[in-house]
C-alpha cells in the first residue's frame, strides 16, 4: 500500500473529473477528516486517516481491501472506475442520466442505455461525457459515458444508445469477488 | 383456552352443572354465570361463561352436541366469546412488561427509525454527501463506506445476535456474609436498630446503673467495687456488641457470640445452678464472663482492641486471679469461662464488698443513692440472672417490662458495677498504694470475701452484663467504662472520672486518690519498669491492653505468673497458648454457635485475646525487637487519648454532661425506658459513633478472626489490626466520654490524668530503653543463629555471603526465615502483623502496602543483621537509594525506571544512564509526520487537480477545526419554518412599487414621448445642376420666346411700342446682360438666343425666308406693314402677353398658375347659393326616395328570410 504517484493521481484524476469534475477536490479536501488514496495490488482505495493508520498493522500480503475502493490500473496504466466508488461519486456528479423503471434492470445487467430508457438526462451533456446513472427515485445506479449529446438525444431514433455501461450496482452481485 | 359464551340457560342451572357438561369436552377453567333479572328480582335470562381448555376438533364437537340442544327447560345457544377484560388486560400487562423486559430490541428499531426520520434509509442518505451530519443525530456522519454496502450484513447480523438485556448482564457479587459485603448489596441487618435501642436501653440501664451504682459504688466502690464494676462494665459492652453482631452476621463470630448469647442464657442458667452449687465459683464464672465482657469491651473501645483487648482481658483475667492465666491457658472450655467467671465472681464480690465499703467510707449523701443503687443492683442481679439470659435472647424487648427494667436495671448495676469496678480498681489501684499485687490482692481478697453476698448478685451481673454487652451494650457508657477498662490507668482514671461526675464528691476524693494511685503505680510501674524485664511486660500488657484495669491486672499477673512471665518471649508463650487455647474454643464455639454460653463468651475474649496475642506478640517482639514502637504506641494512644479526650469534652460536654447527670439522669436509671431512651438519644449519637464502628470492626474482625484466625494467623493479623483500629477509635470515644466527664466532674481528674500521662510516659521510656536493649541482645542472638544456621548448612561461608549479598530482600527473606529458627520464630511472622497494626493505629486508614514496607524497613533493622559491613553497605545503599538516581530522571528515566522494575533489584540488570534511550524522540516526532505526509500529499493531489482541471483550488486550513460538514438539507422534506432565520430567504416580499412605477411610468412616458432630437444646423445641399435643371424648361420657353423675341425684335425695330420697346429693351437688356449674369429669365433667354442665334440662325433664316419670303407683307406697303405691324403688334400683344405672365411667374407660382385658379375654385361658389340650394334639394329629394326604396328591399328581405 503506497500513495499515488503523481501520473496515477493524475490518470485518476482525470477520470474522476470526468464524472465529477472539480468536486474531486471535495474528496481530498474534506471537512470532516483527512482522506487520501493509496494505492494496493493496483486498486485504488479511498481511505481515512483513521483507518489508514489502523491498516499499517495488516502486512501488505495480507492485506485485501482498506477503505473504499476506487477503482484499478489496468495494465496499460489506465483507470478503470469501480462501482464502489459510487457512493462518493454520486453524489458530487456534474451529468446525470436517469434511467426509466423499465430499463433499470437492463441497465444492472450491464446493458447500455437506450433512447427508450432514457427517463431524463442532465442538459448541456457532451458526448462521451461521463454521467452517474439514476433510477427514477433518484437511486444511483451506476456509471456511464454519454453516447450522444444532449440535443442528439432528442433525435434520435428510440432503440440507439444513449449511455454506454460502465459499471453498475449490478455488480456487487455478479463480480462479488472481484470487488474488493 | 377459548371462551365460551353459553346462554340460554335455565335459571336453575349451577356452576356445577355446567362444568359438568362441558367437561366432557376440555377441561373447564372457570365458569361465571349471569342471571339477568327485572326489576321485580325475576330472572329472565341466564348466560354464562366458560373458559375451556379445548381443541378445535372438541370444539366442534361441542357446538355440535350442545349448541340448541334442550337443557332443563332452556335451548342453549354456544357462541365463541371474546376474551374476558381480565384476561386481556392481564395479556396486555404482560406483553408491556415483555417489551419493558426487552427493550434493547426497540432500540435499534428507534434508531432506525429516527435515521428515517432524519432521511437515513437503511444507513444510506440520499443525495447526501459523505461527511454530511445526520440532523437529529448528534456525532452521526454519513459515512457510505461504513454502512450501505453492508446493510444486509447488518441486518441478517442483527437477526443473530439475542440481546441479552441489561439486567442479565449485570451480576450480583455473591460476597461472602460478611457485613461488609452484605452492606454493599444494600442489605442492613435490621438488629442494628434493636442493638441500639438495646444500647440505648442499656446505655441508659448501665449509665442509671452506673449512676446508681456509681452513687453507691463511689461510696463503696473503690477498692473490691472497682474489679466488679469494671469487669461488669465490660461484660455489659460485650454482650451488646455481640448481640448487634449476631443479628448483621449469623455466621459471625458475633453470631456466635449471639449464639453464645443464647448459650449464654442456658449457660447462665446452666451456670447458675452450678455457680449457686458453687457461689465462689459462680462468681468467678461471672468473672470470667466478665473478663470476656470486660474483653469485649476492651475490643470494642480499646485502640489496641485486638492485641490489647485480648491482653486487658487476659491481664484482667490474671489481675483478677492467677487462676485466670490458668483458666485461659485452659481456655478452650469451661474452665476459662469459669475462671473468668470466677474472677468476675471475685470482682463482683470485691465490688460488692467495695461498694459495701465505699458506701460506708463515702458518700453519706450518696448513701440513699447507694442503698437504692445497691438494692437495684442486686435486685436486678437476681432478676439479670433469671431474665438476663431472655433479655439477652429477646433483645430485652422480649422480656417482660420488668425483666427489661430489671435488665436495664441490671445493665445499670452491671453499668454502675462497672463504673464502681473501674472506680474501685483505681480507687484500689491508688488506694491498695497503686500496687497491682495489692490490688489484685485485694481484689482477690474482696472477691473471696464479697463472693458469699456477692457472688449470686455477681453470678448474676455476670451473665447480664454479658448479656448486655451482647446486646448492644454499645451503649456509650459501657463502651466508655469498657474503654476506660480497657484503657489503661488512663482509662481506668477516666471511668474514675466518670465515676467522679457521678458524685462529685467522690470523684473528687477518687481523683485525688487515684493522683495518689497513679503516682503509686507510676511509681510502681517505674519500679517494674526499673526492672529490666518487669516493667517491659508490664507495659507491654499496659500497652496492649491500654486499659489500666487490665494492665494492673497484668502486672500483678504476670508478675505472679511467673518472673519470667516479665520476659516477652515467656509472655508470648502464655499468651499464645491462652489465644491458641481462645481460639480454637472460640472456633469451636463459632462453628458450634449454640456451644457454651462461657465458651462463647470466653471464645469472645478469645478471640479478642487470640487478636490481642497477635497484637500482643507483636507488641512483645516489638517491645524485644522495637521497643520504641511500642513506646510510639503508647505515646500515640496517650496522646490521641488526650486530644480526642479533649475533643470528645467539647463534643461530649453536652451529651457527657447530660450523661454525666445521666448517670443521674440515667438514674432515670431508675430503668424507665424513656430516661432511658433520652439518655439513649444524646448518648446514641456518641454511642453509635464509638459503638457502630466498634461493633462494625469487631463483627468482621471477630468473624475474620473465627474463619481466618483458624485458618492462618496472618488473618488474624489483620483482623487484629482492624480490631486495633476500631479499638483505639473506641478508646478514643471513650476518652473523650471520659473527659467529658471529667470536665463536668473537676480538674482534678484531668490532673490526675495528666500526672498519669507523664508517668506512663516515663513509663515508656524505661521500657523503650529496655525494649531497645532487649531487641539489642535478640538481635545479637539472632545474628549468632543466623551465623550458625548458615555456617552448618553452608560449606562455605563465601556462599553464603554471596546469597546474602544480593538483595536486601534476601535479607529480609533470611531474617523472616531464619528468625522462625532463632527462639523467637513466630515474632517475624508477627511483626509484620504487629506493623501492620501499628500502622493502622498510626494512621486509621492504613494502606497495607505502606506498612508492609515499614515493616520491611523496621525488620530490616530488626532482623538479625549478621553482616554489620554489608549492613553498612546496605545503609549508605538505602540513603543513596532514596534519592533519585541520574538515570531516572525525566521520562526517559521513568521508562528506565520500569524497565528496572521489571528486573527488580538484580544488579545483573541495573539500568545505567547508558539505557537511557535517546531515540525517545522519535515516536513524538512519528505521530505529527503521518499526518503532515498526508497534507502534502492532499496539496499535491490538489495542485495535480488544479493542473487538471485549470481550476484554482486551495486547500482547506488542515488547522482548521475540521468544520462540520455540511449538513444535510433534504429539500424534499423541507418545511417552512418562520421561526427559522434561514427560511427568510422563503418568504416573498410583498413590497408595493406603484408609487416609484408612477413615477417611472411617467419618466419612461416622458423618455417615450419625447422625439428625437434634431441638430438645429441648417444643412444646405446646393445641387450643382441646378441651373441646368431650370435652364432646360427656360429654353423651351427662350425658343419660342427667341422667335418672338427675333420677331419682335425684327418688328421691333420697325414699329416702336412703348411697352413693346420697355418690354424690347428689357429684352435686349436681358439679353445683353445675359452674356454677364445669371438670371432667371434673361441670362437664359440670352444664352439660348446666344445659342439658337446659330440655331436660329439657321431655323430663322429658314423661317425668316420664309417669313421674310413672304413678299406680299413686305411689299404691301409700308403703312401695310405699319398695320401690320400693328396688327402685329396686336397679335404680338396678345402673345407677348403669355410671354409676359410668364414672365412674372416666380420660382414656385407662375403667374396665371393653374393651381392658383384651382385653389380659389375651393374657396369660392362655382355657382350662386340659390342654384345651389336648388340642386342640392332636387338631389336631396332623389336621394330620399332612393333611400327609401332601399329600406323597403332590405324590409322585404329581412321579412323573407324572418319567414324562411
Amino acid at each position: 500500500m503506497r500513495p499515488l504517484t503523481d501520473d496515477e493521481t493524475k490518470t485518476m484524476f482525470e477520470k474522476l473529473s470526468k464524472y465529477i469534475g472539480e468536486n474531486i477536490k471535495l474528496l481530498v479536501d474534506r471537512p470532516d477528516g483527512t482522506y487520501c488514496f493509496r494505492l494496493h495490488n493496483d486498486r485504488v482505495y479511498y481511505i481515512s486517516e483513521r483507518i489508514l493508520k489502523l491498516a499499517t498493522n495488516i502486512s501488505r500480503d495480507k492485506l485485501v481491501s482498506v477503505g473504499t475502493c476506487f477503482g484499478k490500473f489496468t495494465k496499460t496504466i489506465k483507470f478503470r472506475l469501480h462501482i464502489t466508488a459510487l457512493d462518493f461519486l454520486a453524489p458530487y456528479a456534474k451529468f446525470k442520466v436517469w434511467v426509466k423503471p423499465g430499463q433499470e434492470q437492463s441497465f444492472l445487467y450491464g446493458n447500455h442505455v437506450l433512447k427508450s430508457g432514457l427517463g431524463r438526462i442532465t442538459e448541456n451533456t457532451n458526448q462521451y461525457q461521463g454521467v452517474v446513472v439514476y433510477s427514477m427515485a433518484d437511486v444511483p445506479l451506476g456509471f456511464g459515458v454519454a453516447a450522444k449529446s444532449t440535443q442528439e438525444c432528442r433525435r434520435v431514433d428510440p432503440l440507439s444508445i444513449v449511455v454506454f455501461h460502465q459499471a453498475d450496482i449490478g455488480e456487487f452481485i455478479r463480480s462479488e469477488d472481484t470487488l474488493t | 383456552m377459548k371462551r365460551l359464551y353459553i346462554g340460554g340457560l335455565s335459571h336453575t342451572i349451577t356452576h356445577k352443572d355446567l362444568k359438568d357438561r362441558f367437561g366432557k369436552f376440555g377441561d373447564v377453567q372457570d365458569v361465571e354465570l349471569r342471571t339477568r333479572r327485572d326489576d321485580e328480582g325475576v330472572p329472565y335470562k341466564t348466560f354464562g361463561y366458560i373458559n375451556l381448555e379445548i381443541t378445535d376438533a372438541d370444539f366442534k364437537k361441542c357446538m355440535t352436541v350442545l349448541n340448541k340442544s334442550k337443557w332443563k327447560g332452556g335451548t342453549i345457544q354456544i357462541e365463541q366469546a371474546r376474551e374476558s377484560f381480565l384476561q386481556k388486560l392481564a395479556q396486555e400487562r404482560h406483553d408491556a412488561a415483555e417489551k419493558i423486559e426487552s427493550p434493547s430490541v426497540n432500540h435499534k428499531v428507534k434508531l432506525v427509525e429516527s435515521m428515517k426520520e432524519a432521511g437515513v434509509e437503511n444507513f444510506h442518505m440520499k443525495a447526501a454527501v459523505p461527511g454530511t451530519e445526520i440532523p437529529g443525530h448528534k456525532d452521526w456522519v454519513y459515512d457510505p463506506s461504513k454502512h450501505s454496502h453492508n446493510i444486509k450484513k447488518l441486518e441478517s447480523a442483527t437477526e443473530v445476535p439475542d440481546l441479552t438485556p441489561v439486567s442479565q448482564l449485570t451480576w450480583e457479587i455473591s460476597g461472602g456474609d460478611d457485613e461488609i459485603s452484605k452492606k454493599r448489596r444494600g442489605e442492613f441487618p435490621p438488629q442494628k436498630e434493636r442493638p441500639v435501642k438495646k444500647r440505648k436501653e442499656s446505655s441508659n440501664e448501665v449509665v442509671a446503673n452506673g449512676q446508681s451504682d456509681s452513687v453507691k459504688s463511689y461510696g463503696t466502690l473503690e477498692k473490691s467495687s472497682t474489679v466488679q464494676k469494671s469487669n461488669g462494665e465490660t461484660r455489659p459492652p460485650t454482650k451488646p456488641k455481640q448481640a448487634p453482631r449476631k443479628p448483621q452476621t449469623p455466621v459471625c463470630v458475633f453470631d456466635s457470640c449471639d449464639d453464645s448469647d443464647g448459650d449464654i442464657r442456658m449457660l447462665v442458667q446452666q451456670s447458675a445452678p452450678a455457680d449457686t452449687p458453687v457461689d465462689e465459683d459462680n462468681l468467678e464464672v461471672v468473672g470470667d464472663d466478665y473478663i470476656p465482657r470486660t474483653f469485649q469491651k476492651t475490643k470494642d473501645v480499646c485502640q489496641l482492641p485486638v492485641g490489647s483487648c485480648r491482653k486487658g482481658e487476659e491481664d484482667y483475667d490474671s489481675a483478677d486471679t492467677d487462676e485466670i492465666l490458668n483458666s485461659r491457658k485452659t481456655p478452650s472450655g469451661t474452665k476459662q469461662d469459669q475462671l473468668p467467671e470466677v474472677s468476675k465472681t471475685q470482682e463482683k464480690a470485691e465490688v460488692v464488698k467495695q461498694t459495701n465499703n465505699m458506701e460506708t467510707n463515702r458518700a453519706k449523701a450518696k448513701k440513699a443513692d447507694k442503698a437504692l443503687p445497691e438494692k437495684a443492683l442486686k435486685k436486678v442481679f437476681p432478676k439479670k440472672k433469671a431474665p438476663s439470659p431472655e433479655c439477652d435472647s429477646g433483645d430485652g424487648g422480649d422480656d417482660d417490662s420488668e425483666e427489661e427494667s430489671e435488665d436495664s436495671n441490671s445493665s445499670k448495676a452491671k453499668k454502675t458495677c462497672k463504673v464502681l469496678p473501674k472506680k474501685k480498681d483505681v480507687e484500689k489501684s491508688t488506694t491498695p498504694s497503686g500496687s497491682d499485687g495489692d490490688d489484685s490482692e485485694e481484689s482477690d481478697s474482696d472477691s473471696s470475701k464479697a463472693k458469699k453476698p456477692g457472688k449470686k448478685v455477681l453470678s448474676k451481673k455476670k451473665t447480664p452484663p454479658l448479656e448486655l454487652s451482647s446486646s448492644d451494650d454499645d451503649s456509650e457508657s459501657y463502651e466508655d467504662q469498657s474503654e476506660a477498662s480497657a484503657d489503661s490507668e488512663y482509662e481506668a482514671m477516666f471511668t474514675n472520672c466518670q465515676r467522679l461526675e457521678f458524685s462529685l464528691d467522690d470523684l473528687q476524693q477518687l481523683v485525688k486518690e487515684s493522683f495518689l494511685k497513679g503516682l503509686d503505680r507510676d511509681s510502681d510501674d517505674d519500679d517494674p519498669g526499673s526492672d529490666s524485664r518487669q516493667p517491659g511486660p508490664n507495659r507491654m500488657s499496659e500497652m496492649l491492653s491500654t486499659e489500666p484495669q487490665i494492665t494492673d491486672s497484668k502486672a500483678p499477673l504476670p508478675p505472679a505468673k511467673t518472673g519470667n512471665g516479665n520476659t516477652p518471649e515467656e509472655i508470648l508463650a502464655a499468651i499464645f497458648e491462652e489465644d491458641d487455647s481462645d481460639e480454637v474454643s472460640e472456633k469451636k464455639k463459632k462453628k458450634k454457635k449454640k456451644g457454651k454460653k462461657k465458651n462463647p463468651l470466653t471464645s469472645l475474649p478469645a478471640f479478642q485475646g487470640t487478636k490481642a496475642l497477635l497484637a500482643t506478640a507483636g507488641l512483645k517482639r516489638q517491645l524485644k525487637e522495637e521497643g520504641k514502637m511500642e513506646k510510639q504506641k503508647h505515646d500515640r494512644l496517650v496522646s490521641k487519648p488526650s486530644v480526642s479526650e479533649d475533643d470528645v469534652k467539647t463534643v461530649a460536654k453536652p451529651s457527657t454532661k447530660d450523661s454525666t447527670p445521666p448517670p443521674s439522669s440515667s438514674d432515670s436509671e431508675d430503668t424507665t425506658e424513656s430516661s432511658a431512651l433520652e439518655q439513649k438519644t444524646t448518648s446514641k449519637a456518641k454511642a453509635e459513633r464509638t459503638v457502630e464502628p466498634t461493633a462494625l470492626k469487631q463483627k468482621p474482625e471477630a468473624e475474620k478472626k473465627s474463619v481466618p484466625a483458624a485458618s492462618s494467623t496472618s488473618s488474624s493479623g489483620s483482623s487484629s489490626e482492624e480490631s486495633e483500629s476500631s479499638d483505639e477509635e473506641e478508646e478514643e470515644m471513650e476518652e473523650d466520654v471520659h473527659n467529658a466527664s471529667r470536665s463536668v466532674p473537676a480538674k482534678k481528674t484531668q490532673k490526675a490524668e495528666v500526672c498519669k500521662k507523664p508517668q506512663s510516659a516515663k513509663q515508656q521510656d524505661n521500657q523503650r530503653r529496655l525494649a531497645a536493649q532487649e531487641q539489642r541482645q535478640k538481635e545479637a542472638d539472632l545474628q549468632k543463629n543466623l551465623i550458625q544456621g548458615a555456617l552448618a548448612k553452608l560449606d562455605s561461608a563465601g556462599n553464603g555471603k554471596q546469597h546474602i549479598k544480593f538483595s536486601s530482600d534476601d535479607d529480609d527473606d533470611d531474617d523472616e526465615h531464619t528468625s522462625p529458627v532463632p527462639p523467637n520464630p513466630k515474632k517475624t511472622l508477627f511483626q509484620d502483623s504487629q506493623s501492620d497494626e501499628e500502622d493502622s493505629s498510626d494512621e486509621e486508614s492504613p494502606a497495607r502496602g505502606k506498612p508492609g514496607h515499614k515493616d520491611k524497613e523496621s525488620e530490616k533493622p530488626a532482623g538479625g543483621n549478621l553482616f554489620d559491613s554489608d549492613d553498612d553497605e546496605e545503609d549508605e545503599e538505602d540513603g543513596d537509594r532514596f534519592q533519585i538516581k541520574p538515570q531516572f530522571e525525566g521520562k526517559a528515566g521513568a521508562k528506565l525506571m520500569q524497565l528496572q522494575s521489571r528486573f527488580g533489584t538484580d544488579e545483573r540488570f541495573q539500568m545505567d544512564c547508558r539505557f537511557i534511550d535517546s531515540d525517545e524522540d522519535v515516536p513524538e516526532k512519528e505521530l505529527p509526520q503521518p499526518v503532515c505526509e498526508l497534507t502534502q500529499e492532499k496539496r499535491k493531489n490538489l495542485d495535480i487537480l488544479n493542473n487538471l482541471l485549470n481550476i484554482n483550488i486551495q486547500p482547506s486550513d488542515p488547522n482548521k477545526p475540521t468544520a462540520k460538514g455540511k449538513t444535510f438539507r433534504d429539500i424534499s422534506a423541507l418545511q417552512y419554518d418562520p421561526t427559522k432565520e434561514g427560511h427568510a430567504a422563503f418568504e416573498t416580499k410583498n413590497e408595493e412599487p406603484k408609487k416609484e412605477s408612477k413615477l417611472a411610468r411617467k419618466r419612461k412616458r416622458e423618455e417615450a414621448e419625447k422625439l428625437p432630437e434634431v441638430s438645429r444646423e441648417m444643412y444646405y445641399d446646393v445641387s450643382m445642376d441646378l441651373k441646368e435643371v431650370f435652364g432646360t424648361s427656360k429654353e423651351e420657353k427662350t425658343e419660342e420666346d427667341v422667335s418672338w423675341d427675333k420677331q419682335e425684335e425684327t418688328s421691333q425695330a420697325m414699329a416702336v411700342d412703348p411697352v413693346i420697346v420697355s418690354s424690347h429693351q428689357s429684352t435686349n437688356e436681358g439679353e445683353a446682360s445675359s452674356g454677364f449674369k445669371f438670371s432667371f429669365f434673361d441670362d437664359p433667354a440670352s444664352d439660348t438666343a446666344t445659342e439658337k442665334e446659330e440655331y436660329r440662325i439657321e431655323m430663322l433664316k429658314g423661317a425668316k425666308v420664309s417669313w421674310q419670303v413672304d413678299p406680299r407683307f413686305q411689299d404691301s406697303s409700308e403703312e401695310e406693314e405699319e398695320e401690320e405691324e400693328a396688327k402685329e403688334q396686336t397679335g404680338t400683344a396678345k402673345p407677348t402677353e403669355e410671354p409676359v405672365a410668364s414672365n412674372k411667374a416666380f420660382f414656385f407660382f407662375r403667374l396665371d398658375d393653374e393651381r392658383l385658379k384651382v385653389g380659389p375654385k375651393a374657396f369660392c361658389r362655382s355657382s350662386k347659393l340659390e342654384d345651389q340650394r336648388e340642386d342640392w334639394e332636387e338631389k336631396r329629394t332623389g336621394l330620399i326616395e332612393e333611400y327609401r326604396k332601399k329600406h323597403k328591399d332590405a324590409r322585404r328581405k329581412l321579412k323573407t328570410s324572418q319567414r324562411n
